[in-house]
């Protein structure tokens, strides 16, 4: 019998379709996994079931009623807890207090929970689970991974029956994941009902009691885990079968190209370099080193950088005006802009990448993150720079842009050309790099070998509070 | 039906003989306590007494002054009448396109066959305050507070200083202005923080120059049991037994006068300057503060403003001396 | 995807009209026709010449005070320093109108004109500078050095004005009036066609600016760069723009902007600098700015917007028995609102 049930679902935004007549019932105290590519529509969906968005058409169902929720704080009350893919942490305060935060539910409450009380039952569940977060200190001061801990412990301690998580596992290490599916399991077995979203096949195939897969904004397949295999996941979730491409053969000798100054790493011709560790732990300030230095000696280089919200996306500008921000050399004469040419060369960058909607002219904070970035590393490649950083490259992207983005790097590092892949997803690192360091506390280890570490390994190194006996090749 | 017949040539009649006067405040505007109020009280007073026909307009910025004189000008106004200095190259252009017009201007020096200037001897008005501030200081020090530091206020304190020196030449004046834009006039909370300065500095008379900002001095003055002087109008109502006197400038005086002129055809162009012998300004005795001041007191300064009036004393103006 | 566009252009003249009928329904209250109240807002401006005149002199300064506004912004400063500025950088005209004293030749005489111009523009860049200067080397908000500045160059005038520029001929807080020569605007064709009123040749140049500056903000990569840093500091950086270069040069401008009002004043009016010359332009220039969204284009319409209401503010007073000048205060606001309003709603219906 269902206890979740969505039925006929239509949600639009404008024009815009996000859902199309999607009906899913989930059983309770089950974990239901949903799938699908960037934009297929599964955060939407969440989204109405958290009560953050109104249904357009059709009929939300809670234990066969019919459920309506107005605003997140309806969803909250009928035991409905979101864990977002971007944590909703007060950075300058410390976990407890975030805590305390998130009990003030009336706009005009003050402090409704006496702190000693909180943390009593703070404590508790963290003994439950066996997990350890100071929680006096700031949260800046955690790791990603305790960050979603204390989400995570937020959420439980409202005693929720139904618990969505948006993709937890893309910022966590490999141990960290493995132990998150660990602890949605045990919810299961306290009767709580699951929803995971995830791009993570794997994780998803080990876990999940039932999976739904979303393509475009439709249904295409409801069913019990153990009647899809991974490979059949990706076909329904792509609409066609996966090609995975392969790593390249290296020429035995390739020359040094760029040294990164105060370590001894050096990027040569024909090959990705990759990065792994957890993020923050010393990303940031290579990025900043390896800039720097490609400026000084005026090596033309791409830049995929570690944020694209941040970092790489101009709120209300259009394509072409992204295009030429980075471009400025190619499109400008006398000191006027050639538009001509610069949107004709915009829109073959956007047919070869299949950014979708294909609009130059509607503004790149409106696409979706998979297309937005699918833009940037086509942009970043445009002009055949020497060296192309590329930090986190697939965050966010689907299945189908994940492949072509990985053909892509492989491809241009063929010309003599280096690549610095910089990547919290161990798979990717291990799966493109030619050699590769690991990042712990802003020290480098490495460089090692392509095959010279599995991932249990490297997962130690980029763990590990002490790594002594390990090659070092710097620190930053 | 005669009756009514009658009535309607009277007041049609009435209609005829009562002049259009027009009158263009200041960026203070006519809740300003002090000359504004003042140069409205006094056309209010003609509004009612001669039944002239009265239109008062506040200018929004320096450029809208000229516009406002052309409107009234235009509109057939008989006397157009501008309250403040800054009004005086708006006068004068406008005095000159419309000649049939009969205009006056208030602290303005404008000569031309149809204006009026109405002019008043601020600085012997203040020497004489100052004396008095003198004779009622027991400190030996007395206080003087401006508003903005422009030449009018500067002529303000310069004739307040050298009327206490005349009384006692060793007094010491502590002289604060308020500020340095239009705020200052309306600020009473500097002024008053100025005024608790000053008296803690031993000043036990303060007068004040600065509009409305004047009130925080009254407080301050009530507070710490000194005296206070107003300015322009008659303040002494304000806080009885606390200011002493009041520095008036009767520009609701000359506004009723010219308006009477010219309702009765007697417009007479030209500068006029009003002072103590006419008592265009004056110092100020009334019910609400004469138990301050004994008989002998009264006569000294009645001698003192004999005296400026027979021009045995000579009183600095700031004008002339800068 | 038309029609939202539509509605997006058609939405400021909705709420320009929708706040003419409530300030005429307002007036109601007071025993006022509507009617006669709609008249005089709407038609006040070009009563005769000399109005309209006046009325395009006042759009000329909130031009010139809307761009000072809006170039910061597009590099997301909220720049409020325009008022301060346009104090300082006319009180340097001023008195090098009355210092520089040219030869008897052409050459002389536009070379001095130059230099007062190009000094006044150059003062009020320094001071708008100052405020990037703050922001660069002590990470202080623009907002709070510009209130600071404002009331330092308030003082900062007002003192040199009363203390060593009074005009000796004037009781007035002024300064002397320039060399006669430099008054050559006072008798043009401009002055002489509407009746002697303040407008000047600046309105033209005022217009260029908006012209140009749209050109430039389109067509020239300055423009992408500041818009760029303004949509997102961090990634502009990251393209490698250089932070410094940005602030300077957009305050910069803003500064040579707010001396376009002083100038306008100084060499196209008063021909000297007279203390309170400012109805503060500087601030009517945010919501003229605001108004427009920063379109320079659009800066022109809505400075004409302002000029009229805030030239409709006194002849309302004037022609009506009871309506004051504070209560055509409260009409400017509210029609400023609903045009406002009409925007916001604009944007809203676009999101759903």
């Amino acid at each position: 019998m269902a206890y979740i049930e969505f039925r006929n679902i239509t949600k639009s935004f404008g024009d815009c379709v996000a859902c199309h007549d999607v009906s899913i019932s989930i059983a309770k105290s089950e974990i239901h996994s949903i799938i699908g590519e960037n934009g297929a529509g599964k955060s939407t969906l969440m989204k109405l079931l958290g009560g953050i968005d109104p249904v357009t058409s059709g009929d939300l169902f809670l234990n066969q009623k019919v459920y309506k929720p107005e605003s997140a704080q309806d969803a909250f009350k009928n035991k409905i807890a979101f864990i977002h893919q971007h944590f909703v942490l007060a950075e300058q305060l410390s976990g407890l207090e975030n805590i305390l935060l998130s009990y003030s539910s009336s706009r005009f409450s003050l402090m409704t929970k006496n702190s000693s009380e909180v943390l009593t039952a703070a404590n508790q569940i963290l003994t439950r689970f066996n997990w350890k977060i100071d929680l006096n200190k700031l949260v800046s001061r955690l790791s990603v991974g305790e960050q979603q801990r204390l989400e995570i412990l937020k959420a439980l301690l409202q005693e929720p029956d139904i618990i969505i998580f948006d993709e937890p596992t893309a910022v966590l290490t490999p141990q960290e994941s493995e132990e998150l599916m660990q602890f949605i399991l045990q919810l299961k077995k306290e009767n709580k009902t699951i929803i995971l979203i995830s791009h993570k096949l794997n994780e998803i195939k080990s876990v999940s009691d039932s999976i739904s897969v979303l393509r475009h904004g439709r249904l295409v397949q409801s069913k019990p885990a153990q009647e899809l295999s991974i490979e059949q996941m990706a076909e329904l979730m792509i609409g066609r079968q996966v090609v995975k491409s392969t790593a390249l053969e290296r020429p035995p000798q390739r020359e040094a190209m760029l040294s990164v100054p105060n370590t001894s790493i050096s990027l040569l011709k024909s090959e990705i370099f990759g990065v792994a560790g957890i993020e923050g732990n010393g990303q940031s300030l290579l990025i900043s080193r390896l800039l720097q230095e490609m400026t000084k000696l005026n090596i033309k280089y791409g830049d995929i950088t570690e944020d694209r919200i941040k970092l790489s996306v101009f709120e209300g500008m259009n394509l072409w005006e992204h295009m030429l921000l980075k471009h400025k050399n190619e499109f400008l004469s006398k000191g006027l802009i050639f538009e001509l040419r610069l949107k004709k060369v915009t829109e073959d960058l956007v047919k070869s990448w299949d950014v979708r909607p294909p609009d130059i002219d509607k503004p790149l904070s409106e696409f979706s993150g998979g297309n937005q970035q699918k833009f940037v590393v086509g942009r970043e490649l445009w002009n055949q720079p020497q060296v192309l950083l590329a930090a986190h490259p697939t965050r966010g992207v689907d299945l189908g842009a994940q492949e072509h983005i990985h053909k892509s790097l492989l491809e241009f590092s063929k010309h003599k050309k280096a690549v610095v892949l910089v990547s919290s997803d161990l798979n990717e690192v291990l799966y493109l790099s030619d050699r590769f360091v690991i990042l712990n506390k802003n020290k480098i280890y490495g460089p090692f070998n392509r095959g010279e570490l599995n991932e249990q390994q490297i997962g130690l190194i980029m763990a590990a509070d002490n790594n002594e006996g390990i090659k070092l090749a710097g620190e930053l | 039906m005669i009756k009514i017949l009658f009535s309607v040539l009277f007041v049609s009649h009435a209609a005829v003989a009562a002049i259009k006067v027009g009158l263009v405040l200041d960026k203070g505007g006519k809740d300003d306590k002090s000359f504004n109020t003042s140069a409205y009280e006094g056309s209010v007073k003609a509004q009612k007494e001669l039944g002239i026909e009265l239109k008062y307009v506040e200018a929004t910025d320096t450029n809208s002054f000229e516009v406002l004189h052309r409107n009234f000008a235009q509109k057939k106004y008989d006397l157009v009448i501008g309250i403040g200095f800054a009004q005086a190259d708006a006068v004068k252009k406008v005095a000159a396109v419309f000649p049939q017009t009969q205009f006056a201007i208030v602290d303005g020096d404008v000569t031309a066959p149809n204006v009026r200037a109405l002019l008043f001897e601020e600085h012997e008005g203040s020497f004489l305050v100052g004396a008095a501030a003198a004779m009622k200081s027991k400190t030996g020090v007395v206080g003087f507070i401006g508003g903005m530091d422009i030449p009018l206020i500067r002529r303000f304190q310069k004739a307040y200083e050298a009327g206490a020196k005349h009384v006692n030449p060793k007094i010491k004046v502590i002289t604060n202005y308020i500020g340095v834009t239009g705020e200052a006039w309306n600020n009473p909370a500097k002024a008053k923080e100025i005024a608790l300065s000053q008296a803690g500095q031993k000043a036990d008379v303060i007068f004040h120059a600065a509009g409305a900002s004047g009130s925080g001095l009254f407080d301050a003055a009530a507070e710490k049991k000194i005296y206070a002087i107003g300015v322009d109008s008659n303040q002494n109502w304000i806080k009885p037994g606390v200011v002493l006197t009041s520095m008036l400038k009767r520009v609701d005086v000359a506004v009723f006068e010219t308006i009477k002129q010219a309702n009765s055809k007697a417009f007479k162009p030209g500068v006029v300057r009003f002072g103590l012998k006419d008592s265009g300004v004056d110092w100020a005795l009334d019910k609400n503060n004469d138990m301050l001041w004994s008989e002998p007191e009264k006569t000294k300064l009645g001698e003192i403003k004999k005296q400026i009036i027979a021009k045995k004393i000579s009183v600095p103006d700031y004008y002339v001396t800068k | 995807m038309i029609s939202s566009l539509n509605s997006k252009k058609l939405a400021p003249w909705l709420g320009l009209i929708a706040g003419l009928v409530l300030c005429c329904l307002l007036a109601l209250f007071f025993n006022e026709s509507p009617w006669h109240v709609f008249k005089i807002l709407t038609t006040s401006f070009y009563n005769s010449k000399f109005d309209l005149g006046l009325t395009l002199f006042y759009t000329t300064c909130l031009i010139f005070s809307g761009l000072a506004f809006a170039v910061p912004m597009k590099a997301g400063l909220f720049h409020i320093g325009s008022e301060g500025q346009i104090l300082f950088s006319a009180l340097i005209a001023a008195y090098l109108g009355t210092a520089i004293v040219p030869f008897d030749n052409s050459f002389s005489f536009v070379v001095s004109v130059a230099i007062i111009l190009i000094s006044s523009m150059a003062a009020g860049a320094a001071s708008a500078i100052l405020i990037a200067f703050f922001k660069i080397l002590k990470q202080a908000h623009e907002v709070v050095v510009a209130i600071m500045l404002n009331f330092i160059f308030a003082a900062v005038t007002t003192w040199l004005t009363v203390n060593r520029l009074q005009s000796p001929t004037s009781q007035n807080p002024e300064t002397a009036l320039m060399n006669e020569s430099f008054q050559f605007l006072k008798n043009d064709y401009l002055k002489t066609y509407f009746e002697n009123s303040p407008v000047s040749v600046f309105l033209f140049a005022a217009l260029g600016c908006c012209v140009l500056l749209h050109y430039v903000e389109r067509r020239t990569f300055i423009g992408y760069k500041i818009r760029a840093y303004g949509a997102n500091p961090h990634a502009a950086t990251r393209l490698g723009f250089s932070q410094n270069e940005i602030l300077m040069m957009s305050l910069g401008l803003a500064g040579v902007f707010s001396a376009g009002v002083g100038l306008t004043e100084v060499f196209g009016n008063a021909f000297q600098y007279k203390i309170g010359f400012s109805p503060q332009y500087g601030f009517l220039g945010i919501a003229v700015s605001l108004l427009a969204q920063q379109n320079f284009l659009g800066i022109i319409g809505s400075a004409f917007l302002m000029a009229c209401l805030h030239k409709g503010a006194s002849d309302l007073d004037l022609e009506t028995e009871r309506l004051t000048r504070d209560f055509s205060r409260v009409l400017q606001a509210i029609i400023i609102f609903s045009v406002a309003a009409s925007y916001y709603i604009a944007n809203l219906k676009r999101k759903k």
